[in-house]
């Protein structure tokens, strides 16, 4: 037990050294950015993420479930994993556009809409309120028990609102806040002394917890073996080594979503995270050491609450254990010591929190509304940083409050985890619009304001109301039974979903419709191109997007300095300018500035008040035209420059890959053609031997036997001519071939009555028919009249009748020859046969040169094989077709269509390939 | 694949390792065993978190001799 008085020296004394040392960092800028600028202390700043929930809460966690405090360290270290690919990006947008908090980033991000800024610091104000609320009363109870008996309850806080230990730490803290929070208005808000104090406070609190949980394992137990196997042996803990049932799993990842994105956008960790990083390859070094920390501090934290359980009575506030333990060892030095590692828990939590949600409030919030509703006021004054100041302090001031209020008529009751992990559920509505914002160019404003306002209602209906209602300020009735007594509506089981824990009920409901709020919207309504403009920029940032721009904009240039001065200072303002210039070699007495140095102007006073409000104030000075229309295309020209030539050479890669595939073909197809001539040749070589061999030989029997007997002699005779026909038919057809192929035949068209043609053809090839005892009917009826060349369809007639006499079987063979016009503008000729017919296999093949079916060892070809070749050519001339069917008598039905009108002439480039 | 990207996706495949790890059902493998006395939830949780916390720090700090910057994008 210590003195009231005492200790509450040694925490103002502690308090007292913070302020020096950031004191000091502040008034020797060189020397302070030495000191911070390393990746050491960016890493220690960082871990004001373990506040006094890490200190005293996590150990009342695991002393009644276990390892379940382990997913809040364990999202963090997952995101920060990710540094390169998520993090880092936040870095560079953030830098990009001198973001000063997240509100401005989500405003920046939806096309620099002050309305979202607004709603994202009302919800980063009242999600902080629990979580503040939180660390005072880590504060108050560890005070107030450290002064009193150690068995006395925690809850029961003073009734003397005066001798709270929680109000003096919340005064105090504020005031450090307000220096060296709000000490003075930069571009780009960087507070190095308080970046100093925050990450001195964070290594004492890593000590401190460190050394209670050495004090546990070696002065309380033989080592922490032995403190694991005391605890095995009583059954009561062995929940604690388990990790639980379905809904612990449940609650298990939830935390783990949770954290991951709390460790983004709790306002706090984006100020020292963001807007405090002076180097962006700081965060390299984090993405191991912040995690390393972590750990380090949480490797202690089961052993301290198994000690807890093991030691002190069952009904100890599990919360206190930290604290108790060294007391009832009656280590009253390490009880202090516990004492100030909370403390700096809680401090290193408060400062950055209500600096970087003053930020907000003042950037986002005030100063936005009061460009809106009293322009001339702001303008009339010519210094308007103490204003911002005050804004700032009285925003601090305000959220302080608010957090104590809650803390003393809310926060009693509940444990500090819980409350916790209301505000991470609070911030973590930002996230889905965060992330989509960052890499779906196509989320949009009003997506983004939908999701975070469904989200956020959701996270008040499901979570704080009741927490309020709890409380007693609330009628209790709907927790229980629903609003208006409509058990679908009951906060903690909404729509009857039952069976998770608050948190993870609350996560799911807000999360549904948030995410579905921002990607639904997104997806229906279109973005304005200001807004996809910045959206571009955002999405882009590592393709080194440029701030495109629509308008040209122009002010005189001391107009500029003036209202960038109001708000920076005025001998500020006059060096930025003048480096600026001087950068981009300008000529220093310029009067006018152009489009860039606008953008840069607005860019400064963003990094002060705020991107929303930055171009509203820019936009009272200047004069701005849209840009004519060829300079809007010149400026499209230039970024689309390189996407053109792009796809030129695509195209053009394409092109060479589409004619090597051109060339490939036609290779192939010469080599086709040079096989099939070579066929051909050997082909015609043996169709011309064939006779030639035998009218030789017969022609040297009669030579050498002139004794023949007579009868043999007018045999072979008989063969001699019939072979010489043969190779004159050959010859005759082989020429014939070889003209139409090269183009050279001539069509005489004229109309012409087929059925005399048929007849004629009949007539001609009648000695045939008639030598082979075939009949030959004529069906020809009324024929009509062709436009065709008559000499040609004569040949293909006779090859047809020629063909089909061969094919039947002599005696009883019959051949039927019909004419019928087929949709009025074509006319058929048919010749059947009751011959074998044509297997369909053959159908296209007969149609080939020398191509005769049948089996050639025994059967002699019947003709020259080149009939119906020739036939196809001629019908292609013409513009008919030829083709073979089955025919009703069983043989094959040849068939051939001519047009009744002649479009000839056109064809004969078809005939010649 | 450039160096840059090769990194990047090192860390992504830690991440990925991390998630599965970290999480349920894997988790709930060592659920209530003990290790020469000591819970092997607890043990297992802690090696696997200062596993991947060295994966990261070799992947990062080798970067950080060769002076070169993370990947751009």
């Amino acid at each position: 037990m210590l003195g009231a008085g005492l200790l509450a020296a040694i925490a103002v004394f502690y308090l007292l050294i913070l302020f020096a040392l950031a004191y000091l960092v502040e008034r020797q800028p060189d020397h302070g950015s030495r000191a911070i600028n390393s990746s050491l202390v960016y890493t220690l700043s960082l871990a004001s993420y373990c506040t006094s929930w890490t200190f005293y809460g996590s150990v009342g966690l695991a002393s009644k479930a276990g390892i379940a405090f382990l997913p809040i360290y364990i999202g963090p270290t997952l995101a920060f994993t990710l540094g390169w690919l998520l993090l880092r990006k936040i870095l560079r947008v953030s830098k990009a556009n001198r973001i000063t908090s997240l509100a401005s980033l989500l405003a920046s991000r939806f096309g620099k809409s002050a309305g979202l800024g607004a709603l994202v610091t009302v919800v980063a104000v009242i999600g902080a309120v629990p979580y503040l609320a939180l660390q005072l009363k880590a504060v108050s109870a560890s005070f107030l028990i450290l002064t009193h008996d150690p068995n006395l309850a925690a809850e029961s806080l003073t009734a003397d609102i005066l001798k709270d230990a929680g109000l003096w730490t919340a005064v105090l803290l504020t005031l450090f806040a307000m220096l060296f929070g709000s000490r003075s208005i930069q571009p780009g808000e960087h507070h190095q002394g308080m970046v100093a104090a925050v990450a001195l406070e964070s290594l004492v609190k890593l000590l401190c917890f460190a050394a209670v949980g050495l004090f546990v394992g070696y002065g309380l137990f033989d080592g922490f073996g032995d403190l694991f196997r005391k605890a095995a042996a009583v059954p009561s803990l062995a929940p604690l080594f388990a990790a639980g049932d379905d809904s612990a799993d449940l609650n298990w990842v939830t935390y783990t979503l949770v954290s991951f994105a709390a460790i983004i956008c709790l306002p706090r960790q984006f100020q020292v995270m963001v807007v405090e990083n002076v180097d962006e390859r700081h965060l390299d070094r984090a993405m191991w050491l912040f995690p390393l920390y972590l750990l380090a501090i949480n490797l202690f934290v089961l052993p301290i609450a198994l000690a807890g359980r093991l030691l002190l009575p069952f009904d100890a506030n599990p919360d206190a254990i930290v604290l108790t333990l060294p007391m009832v060892a009656h280590h009253t030095v390490l009880a202090a010591a516990v004492f100030i590692g909370g403390l700096s828990a809680s401090a290193g939590m408060i400062i950055v929190s209500t600096t970087a949600l003053s930020t907000m409030v003042c950037n986002d919030l005030v100063m936005p509304t009061l460009l809106r509703l009293r322009p001339a006021a702001l303008a009339s004054r010519r210094d308007v940083i103490p204003l911002l100041l005050s804004i700032r302090r009285v925003a601090m001031v305000a959220v302080m409050a608010l957090g104590y209020l809650y803390m003393r008529y809310v926060g009693e009751g509940f444990p500090l985890v819980s409350i916790g992990l209301l505000s991470f559920d609070a911030v973590a509505q930002f996230f889905p619009a965060l992330l989509l914002g960052l890499f779906w160019p196509r989320a949009t404003r009003l997506g983004a304001a939908v999701g975070i306002c469904a989200g956020f209602a959701v996270w008040t209906y499901t979570l704080l109301l009741p927490s309020i209602a709890h409380a007693g300020l609330l009628p209790a009735r709907f927790v229980a039974y629903g609003l208006f007594d409509l058990s679908m509506l009951k906060p903690y089981a909404l729509f009857g979903l039952t069976g998770l824990m608050p948190i993870a009920h609350s996560l799911f409901w807000s999360m549904l419709v948030n995410i579905g709020g921002v990607i639904g919207v997104s997806l229906l309504l279109r973005p304005a191109p200001a807004e996809r403009a910045q959206a571009a920029l955002f999405v882009d940032v590592f393709r080194g997007a440029e701030a495109a721009q629509l308008w040209r904009r122009t002010a005189p240039l001391p107009d500029l300095r003036t209202l960038v001065g109001r708000f920076l200072g005025h001998p500020q303002a006059e060096a930025a300018f003048l480096t600026r210039t001087h950068q981009r070699g300008l000529d220093p007495s310029t009067a006018e500035a152009d489009a860039e140095m606008v953008l840069y102007a607005e860019q400064l006073l963003a990094g002060a008040i705020g991107t929303a409000s930055a171009q509203v104030l820019v936009q009272s000075v200047v004069k701005e035209e849209p840009l004519g229309l060829d300079e809007i295309m010149r400026i499209l020209d230039e970024t689309s420059r390189i996407m053109e030539y792009n796809r030129r050479l695509e195209e053009k890669s394409l092109a060479l890959e589409a004619a090597g595939e051109e060339l490939r073909r036609a290779n192939d197809q010469l080599k086709e053609l040079d096989r099939l001539k070579d066929d051909f040749i050997s082909t015609v070589n043996h169709e011309l031997r064939t006779p030639l061999t035998s009218i030789r030989s017969f022609s040297e029997i009669l030579r050498d036997n002139p004794d023949l007997d007579p009868v043999r002699r007018a045999e072979f005779y008989q063969i001699i001519v019939r072979e010489s026909e043969r190779l004159t038919r050959l010859i005759g057809q082989m020429l014939d071939l070889a003209k139409i192929q090269s183009g050279q035949i001539t069509t005489a068209i004229a109309p012409l009555d087929i059925a005399s043609v048929v007849r004629d053809a009949a007539a001609a090839a009648g000695q045939m028919f008639r030598e082979r005892r075939i009949a030959l009917d004529l069906a020809l009826g009324i024929a009509p009249l062709v436009e065709t060349d008559r000499d040609l369809v004569t040949q293909v007639v006779l090859n047809l009748l020629s063909n089909a006499a061969k094919c039947s079987p002599a005696d009883r063979g019959r051949v039927i020859v019909s004419v019928a016009t087929v949709d009025r503008s074509w006319v058929e000729i048919a010749v059947a046969d009751n011959g074998p017919g044509v297997a369909p296999e053959f159908r296209e093949i007969i149609f080939e040169r020398f191509r005769q079916i049948g089996d050639p060892l025994t059967d002699k070809p019947g003709g020259t094989g080149l009939g119906l070749a020739i036939s196809r050519m001629i019908m292609a001339r013409l513009g008919g077709a030829i083709w073979v069917e089955d025919a009703t008598t069983g043989g094959a039905l040849f068939k051939v269509k001519l047009p009744l009108r002649s479009a000839s002439g056109a064809r004969s480039d078809e005939l010649a390939a | 694949m450039t160096e840059e990207a090769r990194q990047r996706d090192k860390l992504l495949g830690l991440f990925v390792f991390g998630v599965v790890a970290f999480n349920p059902p894997l988790l709930n493998l060592f659920s209530g065993a003990t290790l020469f006395g000591w819970p092997l939830l607890y043990v297992y949780l802690f090696v696997v978190w200062a596993l991947l916390i060295g994966a990261v720090a070799l992947a990062v700090e080798r970067r950080r001799r060769r002076n070169i910057g993370p990947p751009d994008d």
